[in-house]
């Protein structure tokens, strides 16, 4: 497979950052190939043309209004038994632990912050509000602000540092 | 998880297997001083903060650790007081029989106990040309910079100066405990004749550096050029391979338009040193200066990376990002730098994987030695296993690659540009190049740097109208888009 640059045609090995001929970024800030991928190798995954899709998202079958979807592991959270949740992970001396531990899906070196972010349950809205977490919040790929209400939709891709979550709403 | 020979929790704490839990907790506040987001004026130390916090996490936890101990190869022995980290662009390779790139980031933080914050004591030389054209301002400057350095030596530092045109004269002995007056006399008596032939200076400076050669000193040998050798280049870069073998470093400063960078940067790299580059006069105070400090602060030195390249895979390039930017000796072994008291060395590898079958055993990228010499130790020589390898998997989960890498990576493409726009007009290939220096004018103008942008589209003018271009020109843009690459220096 090759990474064709978007600026002056070269076909870059797979994995190049940079053009070798001219200097453009290959990767976007997701880090997925924003030039088109050009499969030759008939091994790889040979029909997606641009940006990977957006996973497609399991079909909730808890009784949970939301719940999360740990893309990395495809594991399943649901949210259950209160309307608010902090997001986090849980680290020695911690006083103050957020409802969600994502500590066992490799946090910490994903960027998850101690208390990252909230989600909240209001009426039919599911509202996102990062915490001021060290490395950010992303909604569909768009920067948050923190400490500002965001809606979540169901199949929204929520990532927290570099972890993804996908948030599946039961849809009735 | 990390579990390499030189890729795992104990490296990156610069901790040895058998470390007690003191020495952990030590370590990891040593590293959190460095590399904290909240510390670190750097905001790509945050990545590097998240590795050795993951280590620490489970090294300070006795369970964690037992269980971490157990998936680690029988024989690790990271180097103590040296802490390791590896950052790579893809966690996981996706398998393909096609080739493709990975990017390695290997960055190596000093841990001195507290007798190592002193500074190593210094065994140098100054080669000083004085051929012709040095006469005037040149010298001058150079003669009021020697005095300069001389004067902020200690006690137990060697000091020699040769001189050379096309004949070398040691006009100040190695010594120590130095009469000011007397070597300062010695220095204003220099005076200028003949042309430049760097072999005689060599020669006579690495003989002076000789007598004091020793693994408890950085033994350094800084030559000052403003012109082109002839016919020597072959001999030096012979004796550059020897320095190398016997520890002694090399670093250049190159006066003017007429000296061949492209020659002395070649020799300085071979034994892990670099060149500068000092358009005025008025540079060289400040370049010397720069380059003597870099000495003081040398916390290891003769950092090597005796590699061999895994079977599927090559490594194409290889850049020191700090403390000192440079293009790096890609043959084996690697002659990295210096290690500084504080800040990390910190070397960017670009490999080639030809082709990486999905496999249960991970794919090896290089693997070898890492030695490197700690002189303010009583014994300075360590040497420890190291291996690069990443695991292969049939398509894995897209991830962003880190970003400490992807900003490293986009200030130095920068750099080279210029670096293959070069390469293609000594090919000959006047088209091609002529193609990337408008790429570059472009890049650099989107960079924030239209004065630079502008001196490379003066060389477009002078290559469309025929001509060559200015080797001022085209050593001010290497040097300057070398300097990018680690924006806070300068």
């Amino acid at each position: 497979m090759t990474v064709q640059c978007p600026n002056c045609t070269h076909e870059n090995f797979d994995g190049a950052l940079f053009c070798a001929e001219c200097g453009t970024k290959l990767v976007n800030e997701d880090g997925l190939s924003t030039a088109a991928i050009r499969a030759t190798d008939s091994g790889a995954n040979g029909d997606s043309a641009g940006p990977a899709p957006a996973p497609a998202a399991p079909v909730q079958t808890s009784e949970a209004r939301v719940s999360l979807h740990v893309v990395r592991t495809g594991q399943i959270l649901p949210l259950v038994g209160r309307d608010e949740f902090t997001i986090g992970r849980v680290s020695e001396g911690q006083s103050i632990l957020p409802d969600i531990d994502l500590t066992p899906f490799d946090a910490y070196s994903q960027g998850v912050s101690r208390l990252h972010a909230t989600l909240r349950v209001s009426g039919e809205r599911i509202i996102l509000v990062d915490l001021g977490s060290s490395n950010g919040t992303r909604l569909n790929n768009q920067k948050v602000q923190s400490h500002r209400e965001y809606d979540l939709h169901h199949g929204d891709i929520v990532s927290l540092g570099r972890f993804k979550l996908q948030a599946l709403l039961r849809q009735d | 998880m990390a579990t390499g020979y030189l890729d795992n929790f104990y490296a990156r704490l610069g901790l040895r297997k058998k470390a007690t839990a003191e020495e952990i907790r030590i370590a990891y506040h040593a590293a959190a001083r460095h590399l904290h987001p909240d510390v670190s004026p750097d905001p790509d130390a945050t990545e590097l903060f998240l590795q050795v916090q993951e280590a620490y996490e489970t090294l300070s936890n006795p369970q964690k650790r037992l269980a971490y101990d157990q998936l680690l190869p029988d024989d690790i022995d990271p180097p103590a007081d040296v802490m390791v980290n590896a950052i790579y662009s893809r966690s996981v390779l996706p398998s393909m029989n096609s080739p493709q790139l990975v990017y390695v980031l290997l960055d190596l933080l000093s841990r001195p106990t507290a007798e190592d914050r002193q500074k190593p004591a210094l065994n140098v030389c100054l080669v000083l040309d004085t051929s012709t054209s040095m006469a005037g301002p040149r010298l001058d400057m150079v003669k009021a910079a020697a005095t300069m350095l001389i004067r902020s030596l200690k006690q137990e530092d060697y000091l020699a100066v040769v001189t050379f045109h096309d004949k070398a004269e040691a006009i100040i002995p190695a010594e120590r405990g130095i009469d000011l007056g007397r070597i300062e006399a010695r220095i204003s008596q220099i005076a200028t004749g003949g042309g430049t032939e760097i072999l005689h200076g060599l020669k006579a400076g690495l003989n002076e550096i000789s007598r004091n050669l020793g693994p408890s000193y950085v033994n350094h040998l800084l030559l000052v050029t403003d012109g082109k050798t002839y016919g020597d280049e072959a001999a030096c870069l012979e004796l550059a391979d020897m320095a190398a073998g016997r520890g002694i470093t090399i670093s250049g400063l190159g006066i003017g338009s007429d000296w061949n960078d492209e020659f002395v940067d070649q020799m300085c790299r071979k034994t892990g040193g670099t060149s500068a580059y000092a358009s005025h006069p008025e540079d060289i105070k400040k370049l010397l200066e720069k380059q003597f400090q870099n000495l003081t602060r040398t916390y290891a030195n003769n950092v090597l990376l005796d590699y061999k390249p895994g079977s599927q895979a090559e490594l194409r390039y290889a850049f020191r990002l700090s403390p000192d930017p440079a293009a790096l000796d890609i043959t084996a072994p690697v002659a990295l730098g210096n290690i500084p008291l504080g800040p990390s060395l910190s070397v960017l590898m670009e490999f080639l994987v030809r082709e990486a079958p999905e496999n249960s055993r991970p794919l090896t990228l290089a693997e070898g030695d890492l030695k490197l010499k700690i002189p303010t130790r009583k014994i300075p020589d360590t040497t420890a296993r190291f291996d690069l390898t990443r695991m292969v998997a049939h398509d894995p989960e897209p991830e962003p690659p880190p970003q400490v890498l992807v900003k490293a990576m986009s200030r130095l493409s920068l750099y080279r540009m210029q670096e293959k726009a070069h390469q293609d007009l000594q090919a000959g290939n006047h088209e091609k190049a002529t193609q990337r220096l408008g790429q570059l004018a472009h890049q650099l103008l989107s960079a924030g740097r239209p004065d630079l942008a502008h001196t490379v589209r003066l060389q477009l003018k002078e290559l469309g109208k025929g001509e060559s271009i200015s080797e001022d020109g085209k050593k001010q843009i290497k040097y300057a888009t070398r300097s990018l690459v680690m924006p806070e220096v300068d």
